[in-house]
């Protein structure tokens, strides 16, 4: 009831509408800052006694971390945003726990991905092709974009698919003469010749001749040489060398497949390469000879073309023959309760006592959104309604002054009561 | 959501706009290229901050059966073409050769009537003379057409080999710029050009690979691209053309003996099937012509224990003609006049009504006299009587001379009537399916400049945005003061 208990309350007031005044100017300052998160102010009453005495009001910041900014598009690649909930997670190298939005990385003279304020972006290896777990903190590692040309790899593994004419004549001369493809000898008779391309442990190409020969009604040999091995350009047999794989395969003339008895893959080993492993399990009888896939794994060094960041947060890294390295896997962090962490310079937050533990995880999986590249997050400030705000804390500081200044002016009667 | 987030939004869509109209501007420029594809813009609304790209208009089947009936005509017009050659190289200023072999049968008619007239046994000879030559003259011009053709199919068969280079290159740049997501259509653009003009070669089968990789495959299962280009080899003989063949991968291009089908493979096929069958045809119908010609005029031994030799004419490998029972290869190239029957080299053409060129135990005319028609008659009735052709030439034993002669001839015209008539039919179908790919996937301008109307409105519509908002905002202002 006294009039010293108004004028504080006037000024608590003032000092609540000044605070609300600050975060405004924070925001407005801010509102063009990447992965900004807008402040807001909470008043709440603070009650000093019984009755009818004024008590005043209190304030405490949020921050509107659940609203999404705007992504827009940049030219870089590396330039990444999140579609829904959940931060990056940066380190300066020593210590790390550090959670923004803001992902303006580029990649520094060493290939890692630094944002402007020289943090670096943190994930999961996948050097061993598998997936990794996410274990919390530990485990995280500085992604680091390496431009390495991707070494030559053997081939292993290959398919060959072809259907084959179901009325070629069946080479029974020459199943007795013994001039069949494996038997190498030069008058050797077949039916269908293709060739396919396997890759040695160096990278240089082998090119394989495909032999295939119909040894009987329901049989067909197939036989692959070396096409480095043949005796001439023209005519190939017989090599120099013996064959390097040969099978028979039994075919169902009723269905065309082949039979569940039959082999189906020839194991070839490649000069100077691996063992390769081709699947013939798709053979077909029908109409014409035709080869549908004579598909071989394996590659010449090739050189890389660029890097690429997909919705999961797998970083990889393209070739100019068309294959791709999985590097690592971009983390993502989150926390219980997100409007409790503390802002830290560079836009960045970090853990602190209300906030809860931080979890980690990937895009996609467990409520994180998804990560978007050659994009920036937006400031979530909306200018006019940080004008508004404004107009509103005036008009307010404004109204608490008169308070004060009316209670001021009381105080003087009462004083001036007593000469 | 926000006045902010409304004005991203028309910063973002003028921005695309700019984009759009670049697209439009590029398909303009390019209005006229026929191997130009039109440019579309496609918002990509995967992810919200609608990223732009530039897809290339399709139309996957359409091409292919372009592709296909591109292998047809122009196959078939080469095959015509190459008729037409050929049958104005063997017309000849002097008259085609069965006018001339009735002009000799003619003579010798006129010359059996009167036989004691030795100007008119200098006559026949005369004409003799201008059959032979004519049929010499053709064997050589046929060798000659061999000769270019082989070296055509040499020709093709380096362009096609240089195709598959270029191929390689273009089909790598292509896979780089997907793997990274950039814009491949000019690359697009040039691969398709080439597989145009590899599919007038030969007929190309294409399977399609991820990223964007494709593997080509001719007829028959003959791998031509794979990653690497194949080996493609003419190997072209110079004396016997049909020897002639091409090599894919090591593998012998299979040309089908038929005309027609082998032009409709293309025109590597059209081309070996005319090396490997039409020349040797024509060269061994000529060289059998001359074979009976030579057994005709031929003089036999009147006790029988000598072998035939050869009359009025001869070849290089006369005069014992008792082992002409079939084909002799290149015998058209030597066919002449006997010179016993030339006055010029010191003989006389009595000894047609006489025999006995080869010596007095061929002497038909044993008597003398002067009038004597019997040897004459024998052979004039021969012109028509059917002889025994090799059966490898059309008609076999069943044919006479004349009708041999005329045959040949009428059978090549046909050929050539019949190969234009295709060409025409598969060129008009080319044509038809050009125009239709055409109308679909190349620019058209009015469509394009409409849609230039409808970008500038949209442009309009964005900046309208951003000024309400300017102006809201500058309210805003004003308010505080």
């Amino acid at each position: 009831m006294s009039i010293f208990g108004t004028m504080q309350t006037s000024i608590s007031g003032m000092n609540a509408q000044s605070t609300r005044l600050s975060s405004v100017a924070d925001n407005i300052s801010n509102s063009d800052t990447p992965g900004y998160k807008r402040q807001g102010v909470n008043f709440a009453t603070l009650v000093t006694g019984a009755g009818n005495t004024s008590g005043g009001v209190i304030t405490s910041g949020t921050i509107e971390i659940e609203a999404q900014g705007v992504p827009t598009t940049t030219s870089s690649s590396s330039n990444l945003a999140i579609l829904g909930q959940g931060f990056f997670l940066v380190s300066d190298g020593a210590n790390n726990g550090f959670m923004t939005r803001a992902g303006a990385f580029e990649k520094d003279d060493e290939g890692f991905l630094v944002n402007p304020n020289g943090f670096r972006l943190q994930g999961y290896s996948m050097a061993g092709g598998v997936t990794p777990v996410p274990n919390g903190l530990s485990g995280l590692v500085d992604i680091q974009v390496s431009t390495e040309p991707l070494p030559p790899v053997a081939s292993t593994v290959g398919t060959f698919r072809a259907t084959l004419d179901s009325q070629a004549d069946i080479e029974t001369a020459a199943v007795t003469a013994n001039t069949l493809p494996s038997d190498n000898v030069a008058s050797a008779k077949f039916t269908g010749k293709t060739s396919m391309v396997a890759y040695e442990s160096l990278g240089n190409e082998v090119r394989l001749d495909v032999y295939v020969t119909r040894t009987a009604n329901d049989t067909w040999e197939v036989t692959v040489y070396d096409q480095a091995d043949a005796n001439s350009a023209l005519e190939a047999f017989p090599y120099g060398n013996a064959a390097l794989g040969t099978t028979n395969l039994q075919f169902d003339t009723a269905t065309g497949d082949l039979l569940a008895t039959s082999p189906s893959s020839l194991s070839i080993p490649v000069p100077n390469g691996a063992s390769l492993q081709v699947d013939l399990s798709g053979m077909k009888l029908g109409a014409q000879f035709t080869v549908h896939d004579a598909e071989v794994n394996g590659n010449p060094p090739s050189s890389a073309i660029g890097t690429e960041i997909n919705e999961e947060g797998i970083v990889r890294v393209a070739y100019e023959d068309g294959s791709y390295k999985d590097l690592f896997m971009v983390a993502l962090a989150d926390v219980p309760s997100p409007t409790n962490l503390t802002p830290v310079t560079g836009t960045m937050f970090t853990q602190s006592a209300d906030s809860g533990d931080i979890k980690v995880g990937y895009a996609g999986s467990d409520g994180f959104g998804k990560i978007i590249s050659s994009s920036l997050e937006q400031s979530n400030v909306d200018i006019a309604e940080e004008l508004t705000e404004m107009i509103q804390a005036q008009r307010s500081y404004t109204a608490n002054s008169k308070v004060f200044q009316t209670g001021s002016e009381i105080m003087d009667v009462v004083v001036n009561l007593k000469r | 959501m926000s006045l902010t987030a409304a004005l991203m939004n028309a910063h973002a869509s003028i921005f695309d706009v700019s984009r759009r109209v670049s697209t439009v501007a590029s398909n303009i420029t390019h209005a006229d290229d026929p191997n130009y594809v039109r440019r579309i813009a496609v918002n990509s609304v995967a992810n919200s901050n609608n990223a732009y790209a530039t897809q290339r208009a399709a139309a996957p089947q359409m091409e292919s059966m372009r592709r296909e009936s591109m292998t047809g005509s122009s196959g078939a017009e080469l095959t015509a073409e190459k008729l037409e050659q050929l049958s104005r190289l063997l017309g000849n200023a002097e008259g085609t050769t069965s006018g001339l072999m009735k002009e000799l049968q003619t003579q010798m008619e006129l010359y059996a009537a009167s036989p004691a007239d030795s100007a008119l046994g200098d006559a026949v000879v005369g004409k003799a003379e201008q059959l032979a030559t004519t049929i010499r003259s053709n064997a050589q011009s046929l060798h000659g057409f061999a000769h270019v053709v082989g070296s055509e199919i040499r020709d093709e068969a380096g362009k096609l080999q240089q195709l598959l280079t270029d191929f390689a290159g273009v089909n790598k740049a292509i896979v780089a710029g997907r793997t990274i997501g950039q814009d491949v259509s000019d690359a697009l653009d040039e691969r398709s050009r080439l597989l145009n003009e590899m599919s007038a070669i030969v007929p190309v089968s294409q399977i399609h690979r991820e990223n964007g990789d494709m593997m080509l495959l001719t007829s028959n299962g003959v791998t031509m691209f794979d990653k690497v280009p194949r080996d493609v080899t003419a190997v072209i003989d110079s004396t016997d053309s049909s020897r002639n063949a091409v090599y894919i991968d090591g593998i012998a291009i299979r040309v089908s003996a038929d005309r027609e089908s082998a032009g409709a493979n293309g025109r590597l096929s059209a081309l070996l099937n005319m090396s490997q069958q039409t020349l040797p045809g024509a060269l061994t119908e000529l060289d059998e012509m001359a074979r009976a010609l030579v057994v005709t005029f031929g003089e036999s031994d009147s006790s029988a224990t000598l072998p035939d030799m050869a009359g009025l004419f001869t070849w290089n490998g006369g005069p014992d003609i008792s082992g002409l029972t079939s084909h002799v290869p290149s015998m058209a190239l030597s066919l002449s006049v006997n010179p016993a029957f030339l006055s010029s080299a010191g003989g006389s053409s009595a000894a047609l009504r006489d025999g006995g060129a080869n010596g007095a135990s061929y002497l038909d005319n044993s008597a003398g006299y002067a009038s004597y028609s019997a040897r004459l008659e024998s052979i004039v009735s021969a012109f028509d009587t059917p002889f025994g052709f090799d059966p490898s030439v059309a008609g076999g034993t069943s044919k006479s001379l004349m009708d041999f002669t005329l045959g040949i001839e009428a059978n090549m015209e046909t050929a050539r009537v019949s190969a234009a008539d295709t060409a025409l039919r598969a060129s008009a179908l080319t044509t038809s399916l050009t125009e239709r790919f055409s109308n679909t996937v190349n620019v058209n301008l009015d469509e394009e400049i409409a849609l230039l109307v409808d970008l500038q409105n949209s442009y309009e519509a964005s900046s309208r945005i951003v000024s309400v908002v300017d102006e809201m905002l500058a309210q805003l202002f004003q308010a505080t003061g």
